[in-house]
């Protein structure tokens, strides 16, 4: 029995919501909404948390399991079929992230290196990671996670003289058509919360929780947008694949700090590291809820082998990742809000054939 | 982008330095681990089959692309 308190948990949900969001998407959305993409967070927050709401309303009548082990209880076919659609899901999205990452670093950093060793490097680092559990991976988001909330609060307090207000300007023009579209970009990506009650049972995982997860998660992610946007502008901002990299490098702290971006990206890889460390615990665990037979802990290596190999399939360059950010909702919309809406329909425990005295006599 | 003989040095890195725990695991692990191991040396196969035009996502993204009404 894994012991994750909720301040765990709920850092858990917000590494969920900012890790990977915080790299692509604020150039689409503030291409699609320019001045008003922080309405486009919010509303695409809004759907998660009724999306949490039904999955942790499913989750509630089980309460000593958590949704894995709920389907393939209640159903062992169908519940292994959609169990296998959140481990596809997520499989993607380890090696979207991954690859993400690493073109990151070969383009930035490291530009001598060739990806297939920043790959394996990093996946070497995954396997230890997922190797010591849940536990393991909410310690260490506990640790490095704090750090990056705090550098993302310092980056509007730093900048905050550099800001142009006239970037925000029509304030009150809201483009209704702009700002649906980029929700749908924001929500595939916030949506990713939806794992949480898949990892742990309802005893530890609270609405409430989650709640305070996503909200940290999209606060900060605005506060990051919005800092962007008031810096670069929103003509500049769409052509940038990496704005808040570029948002960091703009940081200087006088003479005491020229290169801000040098702690950020120290305290942010980590974090991400951690994130995509929770999507192939999240795999090898849903599997292993499949194929109760298996151990979850030795599959870890062989799928990592597996995530490697995929990782250089599924993409070819950084641009092709970046515009599939617009196609990826229409799959992404399934699993993190038709299916914790069915799941709250359907999802309950059987009913048990009480005998009552007169049927008994 | 990688080749056929990164893959195997990966899984022959992988058997060696686990081979006490696949020796320890049931049956049922023992035979997952070889299907990933082996599904790892098909997509191997499988990227270099679909060249630069027929990776998963350009699929998903034209089939997706017809549905999504912008651009």
């Amino acid at each position: 029995m894994e012991r994750i308190s909720g301040r765990q948990l709920g850092i858990i949900g917000a590494i969920f919501v900012l890790a990977s969001t915080m790299v692509m998407v604020p150039s689409l959305t503030i291409a699609y909404a320019r001045q008003n993409a922080w309405i486009s967070y919010l509303i695409a927050a809004a759907l998660i948390l009724l999306s949490l709401w039904f999955l942790s309303r499913a989750a509630s009548r089980f309460p000593e399991h958590d949704l894995f082990a709920a389907l393939i209880e209640r159903f062992a076919i169908g519940g292994r079929a959609v169990a296998m659609v959140y481990i596809l899901f997520y499989f993607f999205i380890l090696v979207r992230d991954i690859r993400m990452i690493i073109d990151f670093i070969n383009i930035q950093l490291l530009p001598l290196t060739p990806l297939w060793v920043l790959a394996a490097s990093l996946i070497l680092t995954l396997i230890l990671m997922a190797q010591g559990g849940i536990e393991v991976l909410a310690r260490l988001s506990e640790f490095f996670v704090p750090s990056l909330f705090l550098i993302v609060i310092l980056i509007p307090l730093l900048m905050f003289r550099e800001f142009d207000i006239a970037y925000m300007m029509p304030f009150f023009d809201f483009d209704a058509a702009g700002i649906a579209k980029a929700t749908w970009i924001a929500i595939a990506y916030i949506g990713e919360i939806v794992a949480i009650p898949f990892l742990f049972s309802h005893r530890t995982f609270k609405f409430r929780v989650g709640m305070a997860g996503l909200f940290v998660g999209v606060f900060l992610l605005i506060l990051l947008v919005q800092s962007a946007l008031l810096i670069i502008g929103p003509n500049l901002m769409p052509r940038l694949i990496y704005p808040t990299y570029e948002l960091v490098r703009e940081v200087r702290v006088t003479d005491f700090l020229d290169r801000f971006e040098i702690p950020m990206v120290a305290i942010y890889f980590p974090t991400m590291f951690t994130k995509i460390a929770f999507s192939l615990y999240f795999i090898c665990h849903g599997v292993q809820r499949v194929f109760p037979a298996l151990s979850s802990k030795a599959i870890v290596s062989p799928m990592s082998v597996l995530v490697y190999v995929c990782t250089f399939w599924f993409f070819q360059h950084n641009i092709q990742m970046f515009n599939f950010n617009r196609q990826w909702p229409a799959l992404a919309l399934i699993p993190e809000l038709i299916l914790p809406f069915l799941l709250f329909l359907f999802l309950r425990p059987k009913k048990v054939a009480t005998k009552t005295p007169a049927a008994e006599s | 982008m990688i080749s056929f003989y990164q893959i195997a040095g990966v899984i022959v890195f992988y058997l060696l330095v686990a081979r006490k725990e696949i020796k320890s695991s049931n049956k049922a692990t023992v035979f997952a681990i070889w299907t990933l191991l082996g599904l790892s040396v098909i997509a191997y196969f499988l990227m270099k089959v679909s060249g630069d035009y027929a990776r998963p996502v350009d699929i998903l993204q034209k089939l997706l692309g017809a549905i999504i009404p912008f651009r």
